[in-house]
């Protein structure tokens, strides 16, 4: 059996991480540099959270930006020398629930709008066509959210913890019930 | 499910994470005969899909970034904000058993003063730890604070049955009881004041700031009436229990008040 090729978003992680931390460090000093290349070096991890939500390329986009402000105004937030993808990634995950809450707002209002034109807005968590992503639609929000984010960024499940507020035993928890519904699709699907 | 098939799962978190890890000998024998785990170790391993990020993108906010680009302070550490919440909850307490003259120490058996004491600083201290986790985006979290919460109530509630007498020396024990738990929460008010001046620069999540900010109201309250109120009989005592709760509660309603507002 081949072993795992290692992923883009790992690579781009782990070979970075201690890079990661002093570019951070450099960035709350006031380094225009180090926030550059802190921009350049998280925006694509970043952009493919995103993307798993579903919408549009330009609604993503829009994501990113209004994800980098908010990491600019709490860059005085960071620990050094603490881990810095899951303080970024926990910034990023509340700036998706944020727009998540507006998109179903502006939904609910739109509703008879919708109904007359015959117009059906992309939902927010629409999956990408793609096959991972396809099985992974299948799950719940929150056992599909520690898989994307384990997979997007390479992080561990203690570092998946600390992005998403929780514990350590709650987030291996969710992921083993994500493996044992996908393993009963990918199960059902080769018994075909 | 199959022991076998809960084992691989470290190897398919390194594989969904993209990291090269070696399979062992049974490992690699599960994957010849499971066929779900082989096709799910097979899903794992593609890369995630999505288009591209835009080139200019990463430039165009890396030029917005730069115009507002100035030095900060970092938050204190962990352990610096952890005490500094304790102090405040202390400090804030005080002026509430002054006002009351101290009357629950003379009133209180030794086991009385020291069990609940003990409690209230392992609840004080875990309070603290998840509201100063809270401040500190991808910090680690210990426990939820919603379970501290209920932890903490259950851990009141009992050490009032317990410790306490249920012989009710006053005739109007619900009147007293509501009266006590009004002052209690009154009087522990202002120090919500000071908990938000303490976490103003790291609000991230109001929600959860909010209601861990009124269990810390609570908290102080329930400081307030256990060293300043003379009634000692466990239906009282009881009314005490509840305010840690009630602080929860009215945090909870102030952090979606502001949700709706920003909401607006």
């Amino acid at each position: 059996m081949e072993d795992a090729a290692p992923g883009p978003g790992a690579s781009e992680a782990r070979i970075q991480d201690e890079a990661l931390i002093s570019m951070m460090a450099s960035y709350q000093r006031g380094d225009r540099q180090a926030a550059g290349a802190l921009v350049e070096a998280l925006s694509p991890m970043l952009y493919r959270f995103f993307c798993w939500s579903g919408g549009s390329s330009a609604d993503n986009e829009d994501l990113l930006q209004d994800c980098w402000l908010r990491i600019h105004r709490a860059r005085h937030s960071y620990r050094f020398p603490s881990p810095v993808l899951p303080w970024v990634f926990a910034i990023a995950r509340n700036t998706r629930i944020d727009a998540l809450r507006r998109y179903r707002r502006r939904q609910a209002r739109e509703v008879d709008l919708d109904s007359h034109s015959g117009q059906i807005a992309a939902p927010m968590n629409a999956a990408p066509d793609s096959d991972l992503a396809g099985l992974l639609a299948g799950l719940p929000e929150s056992q599909r959210e520690v898989l994307w984010m384990m997979k997007v960024s390479g992080m561990s499940i203690e570092e998946v913890a600390r992005a998403t507020s929780s514990t350590v035993g709650s987030v291996k928890q969710k992921a083993h019930r994500a493996y044992e519904k996908l393993r009963l699709v990918l199960g059902a699907r080769s018994g075909r | 499910m199959n022991p076998e098939c809960v084992r691989m799962e470290t190897w398919f978190h390194d594989r969904c994470r993209g990291v090269q890890s070696e399979l062992d000998p049974a490992g690699r024998l599960h994957l010849e005969i499971c066929l779900p785990c082989r096709r799910l170790w097979e899903s794992l391993a593609q890369p995630p899909d999505s288009a591209p990020l835009p080139g200019p993108l990463s430039e165009a906010i890396a030029a917005r970034l730069a115009g507002s680009l100035a030095p900060v302070r970092p938050l204190p550490a962990p352990a610096v904000r952890t005490v500094s919440i304790l102090l405040v909850l202390a400090v804030a307490a005080l002026p509430g058993v002054n006002f009351l003259n101290y009357a629950g120490i003379p009133a209180l058996t030794f086991g009385q003063l020291v069990l609940p004491t003990v409690w209230l600083i392992a609840v004080a201290v875990g309070a603290a730890l998840c509201l100063s986790a809270q401040m500190e985006p991808g910090s680690r979290r210990l426990f939820p604070t919603a379970g501290l919460i209920w932890i903490a109530t259950a851990g009141f509630v009992v050490g009032s049955v317990l410790l306490f007498r249920w012989t009710a020396d006053d005739p109007h024990p619900w009147v007293r009881g509501s009266v006590c738990t009004l002052y209690g929460v009154g009087l522990a008010m202002p120090s919500s004041l000071a908990f938000w001046l303490l976490v103003r620069r790291a609000v991230f999540s109001p929600l959860s700031i909010a209601v861990s900010i009124g269990f810390l109201v609570g908290l102080t309250g329930f400081t307030v009436l256990l060293y300043g109120c003379q009634y000692t009989d466990a239906f009282h005592q009881l009314w005490h229990a509840a305010i840690p709760l009630i602080g929860g509660g009215l945090g909870y309603l102030v952090g979606a008040g502001a949700l709706v507002l920003d909401r607006l």
